[in-house]
């Protein structure tokens, strides 16, 4: 606020002055006009003086030639008297102001003169006047007829002093002239003083309006240049800006580009690396299947091998064996023949032989060996069937991958392809429900089994080692539970031991893999596995899986599926 | 009729015992038992001259238990019968067990008859020449030779290893040993024949000879060198070789810390000196005396070849 009324001070001052002067110009304009007016009053009044001291001549002259003739005077006599009443009163207003009858017999108000010359000749008009008015006065009051002397003093009065008189009139009225010509003149000079300091004021006005506007013009000039500089500066800025974004843009574009390449480089790589991956598993669990197919082929060779090799002893007994029975069978062919022939003296002779083959076979007790042997044979060949059964009910390839499956049966099969590990160092003792049956693919299951049995072997260090095996039904789970009295699991491998890879044993005695693969058999079958151990006391692993599997969708292409994707986990 | 030699089979299966004494019996008096602890019982009661044991039983494992009666029947013939492969067994029995051969099972009752009745022959022989040794010379027992202060220092061969591997493996030695080393077999042979090695460590493993072939010779021609083997090669069959074809003393699987080195050299030296001072304990010389194409057959005619041809070499030099 403070500001604009700064920013208009000086156009307010300005209107200011140019008001004042105008308004100055104005009021002494129209008090000089009055008193023009006035002035003009008085010089039409002065002026008309002379014209009414003539008529006043006229009329005597008109009265006494009428008298002289014998005429009526009456009508010039008015004329005089109102001639001389006006001439009277304004005579006496020149002197001392006061309203008299003016040129059209209105009321005017007569000022009296001031110049000083002007008051002589109107004390000068008074000198004159006053005798004149008596005679005239007597001329006016006469009734009927002018006493000869009175007419004829007035009418020689007047032709002696009315040229004087008029002249007088005539002077007064010039001094009204030069008065008011002096005052006329006085008024323009206001005036035009009055206009002239107004233009100076408007000029002055119009010079700072101009200079400031030029000034502001150029202001804004500036500014604008300014303006436009910064304009052209950002403009700059921005196209350099603009540039910058534009190769960043290609810049861009051209690492989205190599990204998108690196993209589907990496993409390939991941493939490949995924598949190499995939490949390694694949190999890692064959490697592990090797391993466990490896020391189950061992123990078996070695099960195997046996009875095989009390067999083949027992074959190759028999074949010496054999040779004493053929001789036998000769010597009695040899002896049949004598008896068929009656040939008495190789009779004697076999006889004998026969007596002391049969002595000897006797002696050697040759004949129970034979049978012996047999059915030791026998028993050692049952031996080995059971072994391949056992071995094909292990594996199970021979039946449908899925089924409602005999637990025990499993149990005990895996505990016979177990044997060589367990029998030196542990007794097995089990403690089976009556029955038990669940729905699984039973091979992978023994599999579960062999792994956990074999641990539990190889984890027993004492000479009463122990595995328990037992197994119930719980809630509509099928529980199997493998404990032994090893060494135990210590606390911080525990969480572990189910990850794949994990292993303590040495570098190429294991690839870890045994137990994170049944944990995924576990799974698959919708089970859960657990494990609690206590260093120096044993460990129990905890097996539970449905009895039925869920149908909804059929748990067994669920559990296909799974089977599929147990490579990619592994 | 001579009473017929002790024979003892250890076996833990009933049925491969009742089958063999009964092919066996007929030539020796057969003692059977199903573990270590029966047959423990059995050596302590009877004289048992040779003694066949299968490897893997409950409680005590084969090598355990002919360990156990080496000392307390050091004359009795030791037989390892094994089925199953198991190469730490194997390791250990010949480390451990100072067995005289490894029979694989099964075996043929011909070749089982073969070296029990060759087993039989040595331990009647060592007897023999042990009571000639106690007439002769009651006074001075092989153990108090051996250690006589006055004998030289003992060379060492090495064959088959770098000079950095040798001073790192001899660094730890207490006793003082002349050190010889060779990198190839013609080396060796040279080596062999210009001093009197005795103890021999040797890697197996030289390109298109058979190490155990080149040892063989070596053994044949230079029956009290005792041989250590030292190698990063573990294979069951080579073990199993190393004893049957040339009575390795031990075999040492790499790496190995020097401190336990320098005792088993040491040890070999022991007995070196032992096969010089009675000569009837070194068994495969013994074995060789009885039947020297049965008991240790080699194929190293080459081999054999190349030691000759080293030693002609040697004599041309020196004369």
């Amino acid at each position: 606020m403070l500001g604009n009324l700064q920013k208009y001070r000086e156009i307010i001052i300005s209107v200011a002055l140019f008001l004042i002067l105008d308004l100055s110009v104005l009021v002494v304009s129209s008090i000089t006009t009055g008193q023009l007016e006035s002035d003009a009053v008085a010089v039409n009044l002065a002026s008309r003086q002379r014209e009414l001291s003539q008529r006043i001549v006229k009329t005597l002259l008109q009265i006494q030639i009428a008298q002289n003739a014998e005429h009526s005077i009456e009508e010039p006599q008015n004329e005089l008297a109102t001639t001389f009443k006006i001439f009277d009163e304004t005579i006496e207003g020149l002197r001392d102001g006061r309203l008299v009858t003016g040129g059209d017999y209105k009321t005017v108000m007569l000022i009296p003169v001031e110049t000083d010359s002007a008051k002589v000749y109107l004390e000068r008009a008074f000198l004159i006047w006053n005798p004149f008015k008596e005679k005239l006065f007597r001329v006016i009051a006469a009734k009927g007829t002018v006493p000869k002397e009175d007419l004829q003093d007035a009418v020689e009065y007047a032709s002696n002093n009315n040229l004087l008189l008029l002249d007088l009139m005539n002077f007064i009225t010039s001094e009204a002239e030069k008065k008011l010509s002096d005052k006329s003149n006085t008024l323009r000079t206001i005036q035009i003083t009055g206009i002239i300091a107004a233009l100076i004021n408007f000029f002055i006005l119009l010079f700072h309006f101009i200079r400031k506007l030029r000034s502001q013009d150029a202001e804004i000039t500036r500014y604008s240049e300014n303006l436009e500089k910064m304009v052209d500066i950002r403009t700059r800025e921005l196209r350099t800006a603009q540039e910058q974004l534009r190769a960043t843009n290609i810049s861009l574009e051209r690492a989205k580009y190599e990204l998108e390449v690196l993209n589907s480089q990496l993409e390939q790589k991941v493939e490949e690396r995924t598949a190499e991956l995939k490949n390694t598993q694949t190999q890692l669990i064959q490697s592990e299947k090797m391993a466990a197919l490896g020391q189950m082929v061992a123990g078996l060779a070695h099960e195997v091998n046996t009875p095989l090799a009390f067999v083949k002893t027992n074959l190759e007994g028999m074949s010496e064996f054999q040779k004493e029975i053929f001789l036998l069978v000769d010597e009695s062919e040899k002896l049949c023949e004598s008896l068929k022939n009656d040939d008495m003296e190789n009779l004697d002779k076999h006889l004998v032989q026969l007596a002391e083959l049969q002595e000897r076979l006797k002696k050697a007790n040759t004949i129970q060996d034979i049978s012996d042997m047999l059915r030791e044979s026998l028993t050692g060949m049952d031996r080995i069937q059971e072994l391949v059964m056992n071995l094909k009910n292990f594996s199970r390839l021979d039946e449908a991958e899925y089924k409602y499956a005999d637990i025990h049966a499993g149990i005990d099969s895996t505990l016979l392809i177990a044997n060589n590990i367990i029998k030196n160092k542990a007794r097995v003792v089990k403690e089976y429900a009556p029955k038990l049956y669940a729905e699984c693919y039973p091979a992978q299951l023994n599999q579960v089994f062999l792994n956990l049995i074999t641990n539990a072997a190889q984890a027993i260090e004492r000479e009463d080692g122990e595995i328990r095996i037992k197994t119930s039904i719980e809630d509509g789970y099928a529980v199997i539970r493998v404990a032994d009295n090893g060494k135990g699991i210590p606390k911080e491998y525990l969480n572990r031991i189910f990850e794949p890879f994990f292993t303590t044993k040495p570098v190429g005695q294991g690839t870890g893999l045994g137990l994170s693969i049944c944990y995924q058999i576990i799974e698959k079958h919708s089970g859960v596995m657990q494990v609690e151990s206590q260093v120096g006391v044993g460990t129990t692993f905890t097996i539970k899986i449905p009895v039925k599997q869920k149908r909804d969708g059929g748990a067994a292409t669920e559990i296909v599926r799974s089977r599929s994707s147990n490579l990619q986990m592994a | 009729m001579s009473a017929l030699s002790n024979i003892l089979l250890v076996d833990d299966e009933p049925l491969l015992l009742s089958s063999l004494s009964r092919v066996l019996r007929l030539h020796y008096t057969v003692f059977t038992a199903e573990n270590g602890v029966q047959a423990l019982d059995i050596i302590q009661r009877n004289k048992i001259k040779v003694i066949v044991s299968d490897q893997r039983m409950p409680g005590m494992l084969g090598h355990e238990l002919l360990g156990k009666v080496k000392d307390l029947s050091p004359n009795t013939v030791r037989l390892l019968l094994t089925g199953y492969s198991d190469l730490d067994a194997i390791l250990n029995s010949v480390n451990a067990g100072q067995i005289f051969r490894y029979i694989n099972k099964p075996c043929s009752v011909e070749k089982l008859r073969e070296m029990i009745e060759l087993g039989v022959q040595i331990h009647d022989r060592i007897v023999s020449m042990q009571n000639e040794a106690k007439t002769e010379t009651p006074a001075k027992p092989a153990t108090e030779v051996a250690k006589t202060a006055a004998d030289p220092p003992a060379t060492l061969l090495f064959v088959g290893y770098t000079p950095a591997e040798i001073q790192k493996l001899t660094s730890k030695m207490n006793v003082r040993f002349i050190v010889e080393h060779a990198t190839t077999l013609d080396e060796a042979f040279a080596a062999l024949n210009r001093v009197s090695v005795s103890v021999l460590i040797s890697d197996l493993n030289f390109g298109e000879h058979d190490g155990i072939d080149f040892l063989n010779t070596v053994k044949k021609e230079f029956p009290h060198t005792v041989t250590v083997i030292l190698t990063d090669i573990v294979d069951a069959t080579m073990a199993i070789r190393s004893i049957n074809e040339v009575q390795v003393f031990r075999y040492i699987t790499k790496p190995v810390s020097e401190d336990s080195f320098a005792r088993t050299v040491e040890e070999a030296a022991k007995k070196n000196r032992t096969y010089q001072s009675t000569p009837h304990q070194n068994i495969k010389l013994t074995a060789e005396t009885i039947s020297p194409d049965q008991a240790f057959q080699t194929s190293a005619e080459k081999l054999r070849a190349k030691l000759v041809a080293a030693r002609i070499a040697l004599t041309k030099s020196r004369s």
